[in-house]
């Protein structure tokens, strides 16, 4: 009896010295081809802005803050009117004022975005490596909130279901957020991207619920972004690429979007956006 | 999916053995139900690491960077008993009953996973002469898990199951002592259960429900013969006829398969052989880890059977009285394979068929084993050497990349030493190639509309075209035998995984951004924080060393 005790003691404690189940690797990959990144919102009667960057390897080492590349041609064409952005650094602050949420461009111009939803915006780069980027993207109308509903909880707190009409006519997607508490966009944000096949409401009705939850007293600023695809799906699969790291019962994933050349999206920005408080 | 075959009960007396272990228990119990005419056996086993490891996370309570072992066990029931009606007549029923649970508490995060499967089989063995024989068999089985996740009052459920009931008939005939006939006929009935998920909060405001149904035929015929043409030439042949009905579509194929074996000499024999197979259910398996989430998918409208035709040749030569080699070649050719395309969305989709793609592979190998069959030390080495490819049009644009379970090396080594009649020692040791996987190589940053933060997004080598490190292990075990008036016994001590090898189960890259946010005062990550983002390259296992010791007895 004894005996056995002491081997279950012992194996106990080899278990536990074992049990450290992650670890440090070395990761032997091939030599890293970093890929131009560009991000272009056009919002109509904004400027035109673009950030033109790299993918990094893991490895490499980053003496920049951001991995900005520079010194490319950047045009958009519209109407048959090319636009070559000057290579410049361009700050939006963020409309709460946070720092960190500023948005930074390293192209820009002073022509507006015009309002125009029937001809497309082409985008052309072409860095001084040689390497050619190309997108073509339009503006789709915005799509107003019909109403929202409050959803409550236990203990008086509630969740918006916020119900809005798509056109059966046409395959819709949309991309709608959700800011909370404070009274600007600077706070943390929930989103969803919605494809119009889900649709189970009658007259064309969407309804969105989901968190994040609010208390009386609260201010939700709500928007719903009217997505082309090629949007929608750079947005699935940069958070389907985040989330396959780490995770064992991942499918492989690749960014998809409309850039040709490279990595990011070229894309309208088109939203209906109301502030609710709640009481 | 699982073939268990256990011995018939002893028909004499009442026997039994068993095993006492630090991690796991078994007891089989055999005997007549009437003597000579009919026996049972019944056997079981249960593990109870997770008695120890809930000891283990219990001690460490209150510890913030402990992260708590998960629990695991698993048990398994097997029950046979037969009956002779009469001279020609002779039935058999039998069961099985297994089920492996594993469990994962830490504050509010809750993940329960239990997979296991049932089977029942009922068989007639009839004698119509000494030349005819006939087993009639029918079969229920059914495979599920569940994965459910709680957190907070938000609960999560994935299951999938299949549920087989099979009736077949089986001849075998024996016109003389050159030929052996076998024929017979088969039907199953399969319900699928795919994907189904469940998610509800106590609250009710999110609930919604997911899955789908399949219900299917399945039909086979065939007949084989064994042919000695004479004393050095054997021929098999075999054609096998068979269909599958699912989604009123019917598929059907011919399976012919023929096998040769020439004696050369009185040590030396040649073999080939040749074999079309058709398989109406398609394994997907996720690309990263092996685990029983694996889905199980019906030909449908959209998928098609897969299909193989393989070739192989061989020799076997008996070195002395002692030692055995042989040698196997081949190759094969894999028609209508499936994969998931890119950026698949399996869980929570009822269209499943529209995340596959469609195409083909071919694998090709030698396989080499020694055995040494009699005296003090036995063992064997085999040792294969194989490549696997598969190629989609739609995945890589249509460049052929290798299988998952492509693996270069695969070569295990089994020894016994006998030292006297009291001790026994073992060891054995397993090498293959790691797996081929697809890990992330680095990133970029997407600064996203006003409004939200920035995020890094991983970027992918190619599909599985990185290789895991190679995985082995070496399993050891001491066997101190003893005699009793009751019976005999053995105390068996044992280490799996003896050099505590660290294999990869999977690879992640991890990055220390929660470590900024949370100096930032939980302020999202801003433009000046990305010279501070270190990455870390990591590695999950398994299982480390376990060593045991059990009792084993019987009496």
């Amino acid at each position: 009896m004894k005996k056995s005790l002491y081997i279950l003691l012992a194996s106990i404690t080899i278990l536990i010295g074992a049990c450290d189940l992650e670890k440090e690797v070395d990761l032997n990959l091939p030599e890293f081809e970093p890929k131009l990144v560009v991000e272009c919102y056009l919002e109509p009667g904004k400027p035109y802005r673009v950030i033109l960057s790299e993918s990094v390897g893991y490895f490499g080492t980053l003496d920049l803050d951001l991995p900005v590349v520079n010194n490319a041609t950047v045009m958009i064409t519209h109407n048959g009117i090319k636009d070559t952005l000057i290579n410049s650094v361009f700050v939006e602050p963020s409309p709460g004022g946070n720092p960190l949420l500023a948005k930074v461009f390293n192209y820009g111009s002073s022509t507006l975005v015009p309002e125009d939803y029937n001809s497309d915006f082409h985008l052309e780069i072409v860095d001084s490596a040689g390497r050619t980027i190309t997108a073509t993207t339009q503006l789709l109308p915005v799509v107003p909130l019909d109403s929202v509903q409050y959803l409550y909880l236990q203990d008086s707190s509630a969740s918006l279901l916020t119900i809005h009409t798509d056109n059966p006519n046409e395959t819709n997607w949309y991309y709608r957020t959700q800011h909370k508490t404070v009274v600007t966009l600077d706070s943390l944000k929930g989103g969803f991207v919605l494809d119009d096949e889900l649709i189970t409401g009658s007259n064309n009705s969407m309804a969105v619920g989901g968190p994040p939850v609010y208390d009386a007293g609260d201010t939700a600023i709500v928007t719903l972004y009217h997505i082309t695809e090629s949007y929608a799906e750079f947005l699935e699969t940069t958070a389907a690429a985040q989330q396959n790291n780490g995770n064992p019962f991942a499918t492989p994933s690749s960014i998809k979007s409309n850039i040709v050349g490279g990595l990011g999206i070229f894309t309208g920005l088109t939203y209906f956006r109301e502030t609710y408080y709640l009481d | 999916m699982i073939d268990v075959r256990l011995k018939d009960g002893n028909r004499k007396k009442f026997s039994g053995t068993g095993g006492l272990g630090l991690v796991a228990s078994r007891l089989t119990l055999e005997g007549p139900i009437v003597e000579d005419k009919g026996s049972f056996i019944v056997s079981g086993r249960r593990t109870y690491v997770d008695v120890i490891t809930r000891q283990v996370n219990r001690a460490n309570e209150g510890n913030e960077n402990y992260n708590p072992i998960p629990d695991y066990y698993f048990y398994d029931l097997n029950m046979k008993a037969n009956y002779d009606l009469g001279e020609n007549d002779r039935i058999f029923l039998s069961g099985y009953l297994g089920r492996d649970f594993f469990t994962f508490g830490n504050g509010d995060f809750n993940v329960n996973f239990d997979w296991g499967n049932t089977t029942t089989t009922a068989r007639w063995n009839h004698v119509f002469n000494p030349q005819l024989f006939m087993n009639t068999t029918v079969t229920y089985s059914d495979y599920d898990y569940t994965l459910s996740n709680k957190f907070g009052d938000f609960a999560f459920e994935l299951g999938s199951g299949i549920e087989d009931q099979a009736a077949k008939v089986d001849f075998s005939y024996t016109p003389n002592n050159d030929h052996f006939i076998q024929f017979g006929v088969s039907s199953t009935y399969h319900k699928f259960d795919i994907g189904r998920a469940n998610a509800d909060s106590e609250s009710g405001v999110i609930e919604f429900s997911s899955g789908q149904k399949h219900y299917a035929w399945e039909f086979g015929a065939y007949v084989a013969d064994e042919w000695e043409v004479n004393e050095k030439l054997k021929l098999d042949f075999g054609l096998r006829a068979s269909g599958f009905y699912n989604d009123e579509k019917f598929y059907y194929g011919l399976e012919p398969r023929f096998a040769s074996k020439y004696s050369v000499s009185e040590n030396v024999s040649v073999k080939a052989s040749y074999a079309r197979m058709y398989q109406y259910i398609h394994l997907v398996s996720n690309s990263g880890a092996s685990l029983p989430t694996d889905i199980w998918y019906p030909s449908d409208q959209v998928v098609a059977p897969q299909f193989s035709d393989q070739v192989a040749a061989g020799v076997s030569i008996a070195l002395g009285e002692n030692y055995l080699l042989s040698n196997e070649v081949y190759y094969k050719w894999l028609g209508n394979q499936v994969d998931f395309k890119d950026n698949a969305n399996l869980f929570l989709n009822d269209k499943l068929n529209e995340e596959f793609v469609f195409g083909k592979g071919w694998a090709y190998g030698n396989e080499i084993y020694i055995e040494k069959k009699n005296g003090k030390f036995t063992g064997w080495v085999g040792y294969t050497l194989s490549w696997s490819w598969r190629q989609f049009e739609d995945i890589l644009d249509g460049e052929a990349f290798p299988y998952r379970n492509d693996r270069r090396h695969d070569a295990s080594v089994v020894t016994m030493y006998e030292i006297n009649s009291r001790f026994t020692v073992t060891a054995s040791w397993v090498y293959s190639t790691g797996n081929a996987s697809t890990v992330p190589e680095g990133y970029f940053i997407v600064q996203k509309p006003q409004g939200e933060g920035i995020t890094i997004v991983p970027t992918y080598v190619p599909r599985n075209s990185y290789r895991v490190p190679a995985y082995h292990r070496m399993d050891i075990g001491f066997v101190w035998n003893f005699k009793h008036k009751w019976g005999k016994s053995d105390l068996t001590f044992s280490a799996y995984n003896a050099y505590n090898r660290k294999n990869p189960y999977f690879i992640y890259v991890d990055d220390n951004r929660q470590d900024i946010i949370d100096a930032n005062d939980g302020q999202p990550l801003g433009a000046d924080d990305f010279s501070e983002l270190e990455f870390t390259p990591t590695q999950v296992s398994l299982f480390p060393i376990i060593p045991s010791v059990t009792w084993n007895f019987s009496f």
